[in-house]
């Protein structure tokens, strides 16, 4: 176990914990936090996990911890490692079960004060519009042959079929589609459980929000992102439903079959892994290619879900609702990073981190090339969430990821024993944030109490130079499973 | 003997489980899922039972267990049932084949994404009782 005493400072923001620290480590591992967040840290598993991490076979530079961290499977949330390729290894660990779980923000031309007087409404359109909660499903029902070719098109199929708008796409991390998804790697039991959630937010942490932009932290570049002090935007936050985790859940038991064949023996059995060019390791790429072309699909019909709450509440004062970005921050994708002052192709495993690419990279939008790519954090219920730009440090020093959100801090259980969520709910509309949840426990569950400060979390991420402050985003209407 | 206690975690829920044999220690962590995906169940009629049957091969019997639990899992989101009753045809440390039985549901109570083998490690003791950790995703 490894004790503070332990961790070296590199700076205010930035901790290592020496290769040297444990002997089957390969690479060292860097923690991104202030000094009073490591308490939070070494309160549960995240720091073991990172150093097992660093075990990986193939691993690069460091294993990477966010400071919105805490204990995940394999992998802690927040974690980045990035693997040889093309015969380092995969681990679905370093994804997550909800494949491409991501964030989109959406710019809408109203002012606040258009439409403070309809909040209410405009939050009642939007839970009417948007499948939220436990095992809700969707108006979509799909066939098995049109689901294969969602999960081929990604965002695409959306606008193919009239839920989305092309300009959308390439606002759209990847463009909305990873081009090795192959269908014939998703198990059939997987289809089953896709083939009726798009358009679906879920339950958990996922919610479609209403922001109030209050801070404009750099003019030039919101001007860019084409956000203004006081407009109205949506945040919507899901991923690829039970889909993704029957995929995620499917490939843990391949590999975890497969290993003794490739002579790996990961620390933890949720670290089960494969070589990427072998065989499984091949096979759960292009499969997980398909959970995040689902989680991208989502995302592009629920964003036609907001738009037709938007327009019925606001008719024709509306104009055109824009897509601001759409980020992932559960994936793996091939990416060319400077190691050792020389380009390398790597396998970058991002789980609950987001790609911050910054200025001038290939990837990202063409709007964007002088700005770095947009960065979306969403905040816990009822806080902020912020926007963000890649910068060049983040390419240097994290792959270009940064931090993905508030992280947790307090289990569901001690949250809905110590929060009293009609209570919650009413303070919340006394702050001017209207409500929508499917359950009291829900509510209670994602409390503001739960998650870390985000603008802690933010700030430090800033402070580093892995992301800078773009806007701040205060919340005025919540939609949540 | 089943014993099952839900404990605290940071995300997700947190299981243990205790029985007095392998296949009892299987019924447990069957038992505790369903009380997550569905507290109070209606009584099955007969009639709308459903029959599935799950063949694994593992590991380990840690992994197996996992497997299992995955598997009825995946079926209850399926056909949007619990699974309440198991019939193993055979059950060996690596390999698992049984049949399952279950009653449709209108809707679960809680969104069990996915069984983890975070924790997990089945363990025998000096008295002869088994016991793991078995961690949902929700």
């Amino acid at each position: 176990m490894v004790i503070k005493e332990q961790l070296i400072k590199k700076s205010d923001f930035l901790w290592e914990i020496p290769k040297s620290t444990r002997e089957d480590m390969n690479v060292p591992a860097h923690i991104y936090a202030l000094e009073e967040m490591l308490d939070d840290l070494f309160g549960d598993r995240s720091l073991e996990q990172l150093i097992n991490v660093t075990t990986l076979p193939g691993i690069q530079k460091a294993a990477i911890v966010m400071p919105d961290a805490h204990e995940g499977y394999g992998f802690p949330i927040g974690g980045v490692a990035a693997t040889k390729y093309p015969d380092g290894v995969i681990s679905p660990g370093g994804i997550g079960y909800d494949i491409n779980c991501g964030v989109r923000l959406l710019l809408t031309d109203l002012m606040f004060d258009e439409v403070s007087y309809k909040l209410e409404r405009l939050s009642e359109e939007l839970y009417r519009q948007i499948p939220s909660g436990v095992g809700q499903g969707g108006s979509i029902k799909l066939s098995l042959k049109e689901l294969d070719r969602v999960l081929t098109e990604g965002a695409h199929w959306a606008v193919r079929n009239g839920y989305g708008l092309e300009e959308d796409l390439k606002h759209i991390e990847s463009n909305g589609v990873l081009d090795n998804a192959d269908p014939r790697s998703v198990s059939e039991h997987a289809k089953k459980r896709g083939n009726d959630q798009l358009g679906t937010i879920g339950a958990g942490n996922h919610f479609v929000e209403v922001d109030n932009v209050g801070s404009i932290f750099d003019e030039k570049v919101a001007s860019i992102f084409g956000l203004k002090k006081d407009q109205i935007v949506v945040l919507i936050h899901t991923g690829s439903r039970g889909f993704g985790h029957q995929v995620a859940t499917d490939n843990l038991r391949v590999f975890m079959n497969s290993m003794e064949k490739y002579n790996l023996h990961p620390p933890d059995r949720e670290l089960a892994c494969a070589p990427f060019n072998s065989p499984e390791g091949q096979k759960y790429f292009d499969a997980m290619a398909c959970g995040a072309n689902f989680a991208w699909c989502n995302r592009e019909v629920i964003t036609w879900e907001v738009r037709n709450a938007l327009s019925n509440v606001f008719g024709s004062s509306l104009g055109p609702t824009k897509l601001l970005y759409d980020v992932a921050h559960n994936i793996a994708k091939i990416e060319e990073h400077i190691i050792n002052n020389k380009i390398m192709k790597v396998i970058v495993h991002r789980k609950g981190a987001t790609r911050a690419f910054g200025p001038g990279r290939e990837e990202i939008p063409e709007d964007y090339i002088k700005t770095g790519q947009p960065v979306l954090i969403p905040g816990s219920m009822g806080t902020s969430s912020y926007v963000l730009a890649g910068t060049e440090k983040s390419m240097e020093a994290t792959f270009g990821s940064t931090c993905h959100g508030a992280g947790r801090r307090m289990s569901r259980k001690a949250a809905k024993r110590v929060v009293n969520a009609p209570q919650l709910k009413e303070k919340l509309r006394g702050q001017g944030i209207y409500v929508q949840a499917g359950s009291y426990a829900g509510i209670a569950e994602e409390a503001p109490i739960a998650y870390k400060d985000v603008d802690i979390v933010v700030e430090t991420v800033h402070q580093a130079g892995i992301a800078k402050k773009i806007a701040k985003l205060k919340p005025i209407a919540v939609i949540k499973g | 003997m089943q014993n099952i206690r839900f404990q605290s975690h940071i995300a997700d829920i947190r299981m243990k489980i205790e029985s007095d044999s392998l296949p009892e220690l299987f019924l447990a962590g069957l038992s505790g899922m369903n009380q997550l995906l569905k507290k109070y169940p209606e009584q099955n009629n007969g009639e709308s039972a459903i029959l599935r049957t799950i063949n694994i091969k593992s590991v380990d019997t840690t992994t197996m267990l996992i497997d299992f639990l995955s598997e009825v899992l995946t079926l209850s989101h399926i056909d949007q049932a619990v699974f309440t009753e198991v019939d193993f045809n055979h059950l060996s440390d690596h390999e698992i084949s049984a049949i399952i039985k279950g009653i449709k549901l209108d809707h679960f109570d809680e969104d069990v994404k996915a069984v983890t083998y975070h924790e997990a490690n089945i363990k025998q003791n000096q008295k002869g009782k088994w016991s793991t950790i078995v961690i949902f995703d929700i």
